[in-house]
């Protein structure tokens, strides 16, 4: 006897393991079938022991070949005995095999009942967890019948581990033995407030399930489930219960209007992780979705939040993800497009700012913003403030500054002066009236250099006769500028008529260039010796005479100033405080100008002009204004560029991988190429905010950095 | 609810298969083999969404996939279920491979399917998704390695009683 078992371990000490099946499978290519027929007799040899550790390595085995394609239903019974093995370890080899391989005609189901109701309430969790789990593959009615009570109690399980896994497979008993249902239903929808939040997960999951076959059953659960909807941060939850509440919204509309309003800030949520998601690969298409979009979200305040997330993601890091900006200015051109946005403002600053700081751009921009201004009719039918005539602005402007670049100047400065201007925003007026100088300026340098003697004066002719109509303006700002300027142009009229020649001297008014200022440029500005900037520059007025001095007040009552508010010693708080609420303005704005407050303040109390009712033009043809080329086509050369960047490379590589050995290969995502590789369509010299000079060379301070402008 | 999860390389070799519906040994190689035709022939930048095959189930069923070197990963699922979370699912899967086995490769796989088995089953039940969260799957596969360890090792004793 004794002999026997010694010789039966060492026949064990031989016995194929896992690995060594799966090895000898692949040394043997040429007869793999003979081979595995060999193995499988020695399984069968392996499976008449006693010793539950080698059927359970048989077991193990025949799971593997069973994924090859050989069926093993033969060994059903012996697949029941390493289930009931005490230990873990085989039981789970028993569990899995009979997952992968029983099914409701496997005759020996019957006999793992008792077996699987022992697992479930054995003192180890995980017994219990691979019992459910194998059971969840191959339940029967039968076994779903008479298992129904145990698992229905194992909710209730202490560890959570155990309600996760027994609330899931409820779904599975449901199917096979549907009277389970009933009963186990309440306990089911409290597991919808489990504090586990798996087990919460798994019974919406069940829920969300059953719901989908029959709707009506589960409508009554609705109030529930937005309350879960509202408070839940698990995605996966989240996209359960929408995907419920698909199906139930056609069942009781009224459940429709109450779901926006979360679901609006799903998407914001949604939206919020655009930033984080944006690359320089994937921008242009994010935003071609994005436009989508906004095309679609017709009058909503959802269409200004696109608008305003587009252009967020899109300047982000000094506009490191651009990599044409071209592309960008036409985005920016098609967003005009939007009618009743409150974000016009946005999109002009953004356009001024790119026209400034992306020198390479320039060219285009003027373009695009000529033609505009020459459109400007289309976008005037929105006069709301911060609408978006607002570009209008930007255009002007930019047309002004960079008017070298633009083809047809006299074009362009014609269409700034139409009269239909007049009824633009006083502080877009007034940019226009100041630009035109600018344009006027460059016009004459070319016309003035060219034989035709009579160009230049006609120009002036022009300025003269259509300027008055802005001295006539109620805004006070356009009224000074257009006064100024045609006083000038008159001069200029009187002198051309002498015949001196004034284009240079009229060009040297706006000779220089305006650059964008670092906000934390005046920081670094030292101090000059001597200068104490805390200190009072007159002296403070002592109390009888301030008082004596309140001024009466005449037009509008005034309170009454404390005079005790002054103090010698300011607190270096307040101090500190005072400064940074200035940086702070002054950092928003990149040329260190305060925005003019006061003609904003007059267009305010301007009267009429804000209660002339608007039409609104609905516009079901989407705007196109002729000459400006539609964002698509950048972003269809873009991918046609980049694939061929890309063909180029797989040449490359193919070449090289050829010359090397395949070993054991590192697991990589074989997803497209990283940032490093995408080229720019054009290099782009982004114009850095200045810095005053003296905080890099370290030389005298007085000069003033703010402006430099050249004198001549 | 999902259908199917499949795992096979370049060559349509399966490395895993767990079907969540009955088939016979036959169906089920002609189903992976069906799905790898499906998947194989998809350039790498197209939709990692397709409808599943014939044999599967037709149009009412998607096949989900990622391919990661020398393997595919392919679930098939109904639609019940979102198609980026089952992708995203795909990738907790992936990475959940990669602690487990340090550097997971193919022959991890080839080698230790059953290792992979039990992993998946902490993360799949019955066709339903059970945790999508890498810790806690990790945490449990840990625990029930440590178990498994402590018993070979005493079973390792006894038989050298023998």
């Amino acid at each position: 006897m004794a002999l026997k078992i010694v010789k039966g371990s060492i026949d064990r000490m031989f016995d194929k393991n896992l690995q060594d099946l799966v090895r000898g499978i692949r040394n043997h290519k040429e007869d793999e079938a003979k081979y595995i027929s060999t193995c499988i007799d020695e399984i069968k040899q392996e499976l008449k022991q006693d010793n539950i550790a080698v059927k359970a390595n048989a077991v193990c085995k025949l799971t593997y070949l069973q994924m090859l394609g050989y069926d093993v239903s033969w060994a059903a019974f012996n697949i029941v005995e390493v289930m009931s093995s005490s230990k873990f370890t085989y039981k789970r080899i028993g569990y899995l095999a009979a997952s992968q391989c029983f099914h409701e005609s496997t005759d020996v189901i019957m006999l793992t009942t008792n077996q699987i109701r022992k697992d479930l309430s054995s003192p180890n969790q995980y017994d219990t967890g691979v019992a459910l789990t194998g059971l969840s593959c191959f339940v029967t009615p039968d076994l779903a019948r008479d298992l129904a009570n145990d698992i229905m109690t194992l909710m209730s399980h202490t560890k959570p581990y155990i309600r996760k896994k027994a609330v899931l497979i409820m779904y599975k008993v449901f199917l096979k033995y549907p009277e389970s249902l009933r009963p186990a239903f309440p306990r089911l929808k409290e597991k919808l407030e489990d504090p586990d939040p798996g087990v919460q997960s798994a019974a919406v999951n069940v829920i969300c399930e059953l719901a989908r076959r029959n709707p009506k059953n589960y409508l009554s659960l609705a109030p529930l489930f937005f309350k879960l909807m509202t408070s839940s941060t698990n995605n996966w939850v989240l996209i359960k219960i929408i995907k419920l509440f698909g199906a139930l919204t056609p069942l009781e509309p009224r459940l429709g209007k109450k779901l926006i309003e979360p679901l609006t800030n799903l998407i914001h949520r949604a939206l919020d992780l655009l930033y984080g998601m944006v690359s320089k690969k994937n921008l242009m298409e994010i935003v071609k979705k994005l436009m989508l979009h906004v095309d679609k979200a017709e009058g909503t305040t959802y269409r200004d939040e696109l608008l305003t997330k587009i252009i967020d993601i899109c300047s982000q890091s000094n506009y490191q993800y651009i990599t044409n900006f071209e592309w960008y200015i036409s985005i920016l051109v098609e967003l005009t497009r939007l009618e009743g946005t409150r974000h016009g403002h946005l999109i002009a600053s953004q356009m001024l700012d790119v026209a400034i700081r992306v020198k390479a751009i320039r060219i285009f921009a003027v373009a695009q913003m000529a033609t505009l201004l020459d459109n400007a009719h289309l976008l005037t039918g929105n006069m709301q403030r911060n609408g978006i005539c607002e570009v209008l602005y930007a255009a002007a402007w930019i047309c002004g500054e960079f008017s070298e670049h633009l083809e047809n100047p006299m074009q362009t400065l014609e269409a700034m002066l139409r009269p239909k201007v007049a009824t633009l925003p006083g502080h877009i007026q007034a940019v226009y009236v100041q630009n035109a100088a600018k344009l006027f300026s460059t016009v004459l340098k070319s016309q003035e250099g060219s034989t035709e003697g009579t160009a230049a004066q006609e120009t002036s002719q022009l300025m003269i006769d259509r300027l008055p109509l802005f001295v006539q303006s109620a805004n006070l700002e356009v009224q000074e500028r257009a006064s100024c300027i045609l006083q000038l142009v008159k001069y200029i009229q009187k002198l051309q008529q002498k015949e001196v020649e004034v284009a240079e001297e009229v060009s040297a008014l706006f000779a220089g260039e305006l650059n964008p200022v670092a906000p934390k440029a005046q920081k670094k500005v030292p101090v000059p010796e001597g200068l104490d900037l805390d200190a009072w520059i007159n002296e403070p007025p002592s109390e009888s005479e301030s008082e004596d001095e309140q001024p009466k007040a005449i037009f509008a009552k005034e309170e009454p100033k404390h005079s005790r508010s002054r103090h010698t010693e300011v607190d270096e708080k307040e101090l500190a405080r005072r400064r940074e609420a200035r940086k702070q303005e002054q950092a928003n704005n990149p040329f260190y100008i305060k925005a003019s407050p006061s003609s904003q303040k007059v267009y305010q109390e301007s009267p009429g002009v804000e209660h002339i009712p608007v039409v609104q033009i609905d516009l079901t043809v989407p705007l196109k204004v002729p000459g400006l080329p539609m964002s698509d086509q950048y972003l269809k050369l873009e991918e046609e560029r980049r694939q061929k960047e890309r063909a180029d490379k797989k040449k490359k590589e193919k070449k090289k991988r050829k010359e090397k050995r395949s070993g054991r290969g590192r697991r990589h995502d074989s997803g497209p190429e990283s940032e490093e590789d995408i080229t720019p369509a054009h290099m782009v010299d982004i114009v850095t905010e200045e810095m005053p000079e003296e905080y890099h060379l370290n030389i005298e301070p007085q000069k003033s950095l703010i402006f430099e402008r050249s004198q001549k | 609810m999902i259908r199917a999860i499949l795992i096979f390389n370049n060559h349509g070799k399966p490395r895993l298969s767990k079907f969540y519906e009955h088939y016979t040994e036959d169906t089920e190689q002609q189903i992976i083999r069906e799905t790898f035709h499906l998947v194989s022939k998809r350039d790498e930048n197209v939709c990692n969404f397709l409808e599943g095959g014939m044999l599967i189930g037709g149009s009412d069923y998607k096949l989900i996939y990622r391919h990661y070197a020398t393997l595919y990963f392919v679930f098939c699922v109904d639609s019940s279920e979102s198609e980026l979370g089952i992708l995203d699912l795909i990738q907790v899967f992936v990475e959940t491979l990669d602690k487990c086995f340090e550097n997971v490769c193919e022959l991890d796989l080839i080698f230790h399917v059953d290792k992979v088995h039990n992993i998946l089953a902490e993360m799949v039940m019955g066709g339903m998704v059970l945790e999508t969260n890498m810790n806690e799957i990790i945490m449990q596969v840990d625990a029930q390695n440590k178990m498994e360890k402590s018993e070979t090792f005493i079973f390792q004793s006894t038989r050298q009683d023998r």
